[in-house]
């Protein structure tokens, strides 16, 4: 699989590596138990530190995507529901969209109630 | 190429007609049993002539025929031009000593008295040697150009962007055999120590090849060897004319494992998607792995991107 950075831009490292992961999943280029490549030859082919890939991958490990074992390297888990991650990846492109216009979190709360209602 | 193929044959089949003719030419002036066997005090074997001539015809014409059929069935392939070098060579093999022996034991009346000069020894093994390169040079790779697949398209890449491919390829026969193996040579340690020692190391060879890493990034393609990724290979980027991404039969590049051939340098692990990239400087080079497409299509990207900044 293959991983783009741009460290000229405002999203970091980390959450760059993250948010291509997400994307294989959402393209079903990764499946469920699929393992991710080594976090040392990522960093090696991006030419960044192993830990700012580990921290990428520490963040889908938190929003329960994949499984971190030190040792077996990471793998998508098998019971990731690519469903929900679509749906948080449409929320998250809201908040940055909400951002970009200068509504506040709480203001973005208050938008989705009134959708919501 | 046809033509060669046919010198090929001729050269091949020439080794049983020779065994005839001489069986035929000189059974009558020789002794039988013949002589089949020298050492360093002279004949130390014999084998009653008839039996032996046609043990001989028998071998010499099951190869040659063999080098014939692989010649004309595996001819695109360079491991079908060196089993036709080798089998030509078992033919000549089988060939020139028998007839050595009928022409140095010829007016002989005993079998113990023939006599093997040292020029006969290298004769015996220098014909074939010579047949069979002749064979090999004679038979050429008459490979046909492999089918490419479309071009993928490159991946636009901004300035600031850095990118990584990173593919996998396994050969399961290898992942399968060399734990076998391994468990094979420690069960036979306590018994059979110089059996078991070979064995343990094809194991950990087979398992060292079983399984092979490949990464594009902006230096270039990458080859990482076996579980721990040693050792590893590097085509640099600016040494890359064009990349794109084929099916890859391993006897079309030589075989399995790390093989130079007429058609390039390859990395094969077993049969199906590969990398294949054109170098500036020195041969084509290709490497099995999965998802290849998606490399070439970042290594394009890659070169794409290069050629625009230069």
């Amino acid at each position: 699989m293959w991983f783009r950075v741009d460290p000229t831009s405002a999203v970091g490292l980390a959450d760059q590596i993250a948010a291509r992961v997400r994307a294989a999943l959402l393209e079903s280029r990764l499946t469920p138990g699929d393992r991710l490549p080594p976090a040392r030859e990522v960093a090696r082919g991006l030419d960044i530190n192993m830990h700012t890939v580990l921290r990428g991958y520490a963040i889908l490990r938190d929003e329960g995507l994949i499984e971190l074992r030190r040792g077996r390297g990471a793998r998508v888990r098998t019971d990731v529901d690519v469903d929900l991650t679509d749906l948080r990846q449409q929320i998250r492109a809201l908040v940055g969209a909400a951002q970009r216009l200068g509504i506040s979190r709480e203001g973005l709360i208050t938008e989705m109630r009134k959708v919501a209602q | 190429m046809n033509v060669r193929r046919a010198v090929v044959a001729v050269l091949v089949l020439l080794a049983p007609v020779l065994v005839w003719l001489g069986h035929r030419a000189y059974a009558a002036v020789t002794p039988d049993p013949m002589a089949t066997h020298w050492g360093f005090h002279g004949v130390d074997g014999t084998t009653a002539a008839w039996p032996y001539f046609v043990a001989i015809l028998c071998a010499s014409g099951a190869l040659g025929l063999a080098a014939v059929a692989v010649s004309w069935l595996a001819h695109s392939t360079h491991a079908g031009r060196m089993l036709t070098s080798m089998l030509a060579f078992g033919a000549w093999i089988a060939t020139v000593p028998y007839l050595e022996s009928l022409l140095l034991a010829r007016h002989i009346r005993d079998a113990h008295d023939v006599p093997m000069p040292w020029y006969a020894v290298l004769g015996g093994v220098g014909i074939p040697l010579v047949v069979a390169a002749t064979a090999y040079w004679l038979h050429g790779d008459t490979a046909p150009p492999l089918p490419r697949g479309p071009v993928p398209p490159a991946m636009p890449l901004a300035d600031s962007e850095r990118v990584t491919w990173i593919g996998h390829a396994h050969s399961r026969p290898f992942q399968v055999l060399s734990p076998l193996l391994m468990a094979a040579a420690a069960v036979l340690v306590p018994f059979q120590a110089h059996v078991s020692i070979p064995l343990g190391i094809v194991g950990v060879a087979l398992a060292w090849t079983s399984v092979i890493a490949v990464r594009v990034d902006q230096r270039g393609l990458h080859t990482l060897w076996g579980p721990f990724g040693w050792p590893r290979t590097r085509v640099g980027l600016g040494n890359i004319a064009d990349a794109h991404s084929e099916r890859i039969e391993p006897l079309q590049w030589g075989g399995w494992g790390y093989r130079i051939s007429s058609r390039g340098t390859a990395a094969v692990l077993r049969r199906g998607p590969g990398l294949v990239v054109e170098r500036v400087h020195g041969p084509r080079y290709a490497v099995t792995v999965d998802g290849a497409d998606e490399g070439a299509r970042v290594l394009i990207g890659l070169l794409a991107r290069e050629r625009s900044r230069s």
